[in-house]
C-alpha cells in the first residue's frame, strides 16, 4: 500500500503530465528505492486514510498515527473535544498488536482538520512543556 | 493557550530511588499519559543478547541468560548518548550501541559458590554502567549514599566442578519492549481518594483502607464522599520508584521529555501532510 502511494506520487511531482513513452525508467527508479529501502526502512509516521475524499471535504479526516497509544492519544484527543472549531473528534486502537493509531476529527463547516490537529498538537506540547518547567522548579526547591 | 489551562505541580518526596508529587488543574489524560511514558517508553540499560560458552550449572542456558536480562544497570551517565541497535550504523554491536560484559566462573572448593553481579566485567573498564547494586554503586560515591548496603544480585549457584563462562552485551530499550528495560518498580497514581466520582465500586466497603490524601474529616466513619455526577477530577498523586537505573527525579525530567519530543515529530509529520495537500488542492 504504501509503495503504491510513493509511485504514484513520484510520477506526479518528477514527471508532470507529459508522460507517455517513458514508463521504463520510472519503474527502474522505484526498484532502486525499493532496495535503499531494504537497507534503511523509511517508516513512515503519519498517513491519511482515503486522502481523495479529504481533498473533496478537509474539515472530515482520518489519519493513521504509526508507533503511537493511548500515551499521546488520549491527551489530543481531550484538548481537540475542548477546541471550538471541532463537531467531533476520537481516536482507536485498531488492534493491540499493531503498533499504530487511528484518529478521526470532524471540523465545523470550512475549517481544515490538518490546521486544527496542528494546533492540537502545540497544545499539548505547552502543557508538558509547564509541567516540566514547574517540576524543575519545585524539585529544585524542594532538594535544596 | 486557549484550550488548555496551566498545570501546578509540587514535589512532595525525594530521594535518589523514590520521587513523590502532586499535579492539579490538569486533565486525567494528561496525567495518565506521564504514568504510561514513565513505565513504558523512559530508556534504560539491560543485557540483551547473551552468548554462553559454558554452562555445566543446575539452569539451563535460558534461564540463565533471562536472569542476565533482568538485572537493572546503572544507565543515568550512558543512555542519553547510547544509540539503540536498530537506529545504529554498525552490522551488529559496537561502542554507540552496546557495553560488552563477560563472566567467567568456576567452583573448585567443596563449599557453593554464588555468583552474582560482582563477577560480571565490563570488557571496558571505564564505562559508567555497571550493575547497579552492590560494588559497583558503591564505587559511585557520595551522591548515592543511600544504596550503599545494597547487596550484588545473585546469578546462580554451583557446586564443585560446575562452570560459568559467558559474554554478554547490554543495550539501550525501553519498557515497551520488553519489561526488562522498565525504569521503574512502581508507579503509585491516585486521583479522587475519597471515591466521590465513583469511578470504582467498593466491593466491601468495611474493609476498603481511607487514602492518605482523603478530605473526609478525621472522625467520619463514612467510608466515600457523596457521588458528584458532575466530578471531573482535577487532582493526581504520584509516587514513583525507581530500579536503582535511573534516580526518580531523572526518571520524570526523561519522560517528559520523551513526550514532547513525539510531539515535535508528530507535529512535523502534519506540516508534511500538510504541504502536500496544500499543493494538491
Amino acid at each position: 500500500m504504501g509503495r503504491k502511494s510513493e509511485k504514484s506520487t513520484e510520477v506526479a511531482t518528477e514527471e508532470a503530465m507529459e508522460v507517455d513513452e517513458t514508463p521504463a525508467p520510472a519503474t527502474e527508479t522505484t526498484e532502486v528505492e525499493e532496495e535503499e529501502d531494504l537497507n534503511v526502512p523509511a517508516k513512515k509516521k503519519m498517513e491519511i486514510l482515503d486522502p481523495t475524499s479529504f481533498e473533496q471535504d478537509p474539515s472530515n479526516l482520518t489519519l493513521i498515527m504509526y508507533e503511537e497509544d493511548h500515551t499521546i492519544g488520549n491527551s489530543i484527543k481531550h484538548i481537540l473535544s475542548r477546541m471550538d472549531e471541532v463537531e467531533f473528534c476520537g481516536y482507536n486502537v485498531p488492534h493491540p498488536l499493531e503498533d499504530k493509531i487511528l484518529f478521526r476529527v470532524q471540523t465545523k463547516d470550512g475549517i481544515n482538520a490538518l490546521e486544527v490537529l496542528a494546533k492540537a498538537f502545540e497544545s499539548v506540547e505547552k502543557i508538558f512543556s509547564t509541567i516540566r518547567g514547574k517540576f524543575e522548579d519545585s524539585y529544585a526547591t524542594s532538594s535544596s | 493557550m486557549p484550550y488548555a489551562n496551566q498545570p501546578s505541580i509540587e514535589v512532595t518526596e525525594i530521594s535518589n530511588d523514590l520521587i513523590k508529587f502532586v499535579l492539579w488543574d490538569t486533565d486525567l489524560s494528561v496525567a495518565n499519559s506521564l504514568r504510561r511514558v514513565f513505565m513504558a517508553e523512559v530508556p534504560t540499560i539491560a543485557i540483551d543478547w547473551v552468548q554462553i560458552e559454558t554452562n555445566t550449572s543446575v539452569l539451563h542456558d535460558e534461564f540463565i541468560a533471562h536472569r542476565m536480562g533482568l538485572i537493572p544497570f546503572i544507565s543515568d551517565y550512558h543512555v542519553e548518548k547510547m544509540q539503540y541497535t536498530r537506529e545504529c550504523e554498525c552490522a551488529e554491536f559496537c561502542d554507540e550501541c552496546s557495553i560488552p560484559f563477560i563472566l567467567q566462573m568456576k567452583c573448585k572448593d567443596e563449599a557453593t559458590l554464588a555468583v552474582t553481579t560482582e563477577h560480571l566485567v565490563a570488557l571496558n573498564p571505564d564505562t559508567t554502567v555497571r550493575p547497579a547494586c552492590g560494588q559497583a554503586l558503591r564505587d559511585r560515591g557520595a551522591s548515592r549514599d543511600e544504596f550503599h548496603n545494597r547487596e550484588e544480585i545473585l546469578i546462580v549457584k554451583l557446586r564443585k566442578g560446575q562452570e560459568l563462562n559467558l559474554k554478554a552485551y547490554a543495550k539501550k530499550g525501553f519498557g515497551k519492549e520488553h519489561a526488562k528495560w522498565n525504569p521503574t518498580t512502581g508507579v503509585a497514581f491516585e486521583y479522587d481518594p475519597d471515591n466521590a466520582l465513583r469511578h470504582t465500586i467498593y466491593p466491601n466497603v468495611e474493609e476498603w483502607p481511607r487514602s492518605d490524601h482523603s478530605s473526609l474529616p478525621e472522625d467520619s466513619v463514612e467510608k466515600e464522599a457523596p457521588f458528584d455526577p458532575h466530578g471531573k477530577p482535577n487532582k493526581f498523586w504520584f509516587s514513583i520508584e525507581g530500579t536503582g537505573a535511573l534516580p526518580a527525579q531523572r526518571i520524570v525530567t526523561m519522560g517528559i521529555g520523551i513526550l514532547k519530543r513525539k510531539l515535535e515529530e508528530l507535529n512535523m509529520a502534519l506540516s508534511v501532510e500538510l504541504q502536500a495537500h496544500a499543493q494538491q488542492q
